[in-house]
């Protein structure tokens, strides 16, 4: 479960609409599915994509939407789709566009995750929705991948909805690739530090991804790799959370924390 | 490899059958609204085709002076038949592919396994088709109904039979990927629609 994370203007749309086929990169390449050209027939078989704000045919009765989805898809798995709904309460003879804007991200789901796809791409698939309304997304997606095992990359600007979810995060700015990793090496390669005010001689052995000036002390976001050694005394360490991090990161565009710098240099480079 | 690339023929017959239905299902009631104002025009001029007959017939009319009065009123079906072509592209032409494009509604079709170009013929040929059949027969019934116009010269060779091919080329317009409806609408009113071919 990847979560794409950025500012609004980053390029995850735009990235996301390149994976699904949707758009060509101006330069270089984005391969999906162990090598395959995005938009092939390869690759649309074994992606699902759910797009911003969930574009159905809003004309459509539910249950029509479910049929249009199978006849456009060679493998649907169409009992499942009818049984999701029949979960989520969503009558089959109501129309899309009287659905709850939760519903009709539903409904968008269940039609991604009934292909079986190998890959599925949800670009902002919760901006829309109240906060109960995320809660039962979430549940349909985390029992999605749990029956059926495909890698998710989700696109968010809210960082806090992925953290329990996420596996690996991606940082995208000003189309820039900032921030790529796992979750979890991220959460133990960032520490804050909390010491006197106007004190970061001592700090200067840590790489400073941010640092907070108040009045009677100084907050460090550092990165804590082997060689920085012990905390300095009169200095406080406290784990990092996802949240902070990616707000350092996003503050500061230079600063970026790559696991193969040597690769992964403009990675996003074709997003724009 | 092979197999699964080269589909056989049964196999694209059965997909062209799923995707028609798909186009079918999306755009069923323009398609129907249009099915009905051929149909009326259609049993209009059968109707009133064979009451002119009728009434040629019985009454022996003084044809030239006759029918000039008659015929002014049946100028007003002509103005109303010429609507059709503009009813066609904006109910049929532009929802089909401009439509979609504005609402985003390609962002969903497109990414499923059939994808764009499949996907497009799919919308285009069966009601490129069938409104090219529907106007072909229209025209071959318009013109029985003007006959007997014609033949007493009461209108001119001027007069415009309906023709598949301007039905075709609204069509054609009007699903031209238009990024607005008010492009789309501007698109259906544009003037090579109006092009009709010489008359005979």
């Amino acid at each position: 479960m990847v979560a794409l994370v950025g500012p609004n203007g980053a390029g995850k749309t735009t990235l996301l609409s390149i994976a699904a086929g949707l758009l060509r990169p101006t330069s270089g390449e984005v391969t999906v599915l162990d090598g395959c050209r995005p938009g092939s027939a390869a690759a649309r078989t074994g992606i699902g994509f759910v797009a911003q704000d969930a574009p159905l045919y809003q004309h459509l009765p539910a249950g029509d939407m479910v049929a249009v989805a199978a006849k456009l898809n060679d493998s649907f798995d169409a009992d499942w789709a009818l049984a999701r709904l029949k979960e989520l309460r969503i009558a089959l003879r109501q129309k899309v566009g009287a659905l709850s804007a939760g519903q009709r991200a539903q409904l968008a789901l269940t039609l991604a995750i009934a292909k079986r796809p190998r890959l599925l791409l949800l670009d902002e698939p919760m901006a829309a929705l109240d906060p109960l309304a995320r809660h039962e997304f979430m549940a349909l997606l985390m029992a999605a991948v749990a029956e059926c095992g495909p890698t998710v990359v989700f696109s968010s600007h809210q960082v806090s909805e992925l953290e329990r979810v996420a596996d690996y995060l991606i940082v995208l700015n000003e189309g820039r690739l900032q921030v790529a990793g796992p979750v979890d090496d991220l959460l133990d390669a960032h520490r804050v530090l909390i010491g006197p005010a106007g004190n970061s001689l001592e700090a200067e052995k840590f790489a400073v991804v941010q640092a907070t000036q108040a009045a009677a002390q100084s907050q460090l976001l550092v990165r804590a790799d082997d060689r920085a050694g012990p905390v300095p005394p009169g200095w406080l360490s406290q784990p990092a959370g996802l949240t902070d991090i990616v707000l350092a990161y996003l503050r500061d565009p230079g600063q970026s924390a790559l696991p193969k710098p040597e690769l992964a240099v403009n990675a996003a480079g074709g997003s724009r | 490899m092979t197999a699964t690339e080269v589909p056989g023929v049964a196999a694209v017959l059965e997909r062209s059958r799923r995707l028609t239905w798909v186009t079918w299902r999306q755009h069923r009631t323009s398609l129907l609204v249009m099915a009905g104002l051929f149909g009326l025009a259609a049993v209009f001029m059968a109707v009133d085709g064979l009451v002119t007959r009728h009434q040629l017939a019985a009454l022996r009319l003084e044809v030239s002076r006759g029918l000039l009065a008659y015929s002014l009123d049946r100028q007003l079906v002509l103005g109303t038949l010429e609507l059709l072509p503009v009813l066609a592209g904006l109910l049929l032409g532009a929802p089909l592919v401009a439509g979609e494009t504005e609402k985003g509604t390609v962002r969903f079709a497109w990414t499923q396994r059939t994808g764009r170009g499949s996907w497009l013929l799919a919308q285009v040929i069966p009601v490129a088709a069938g409104l090219a059949l529907a106007a072909a027969a229209l025209s071959l019934e318009f013109g029985w109904w003007s006959r007997p116009y014609q033949e007493q010269g009461t209108w001119g060779h001027w007069w415009f039979n309906l023709n598949p091919l301007p039905y075709a080329g609204w069509m054609v317009l009007g699903s031209s990927a238009c990024s607005s409806s008010s492009r789309s609408a501007g698109w259906s009113c544009c003037p090579p629609c109006w092009w009709r071919p010489p008359s005979r």
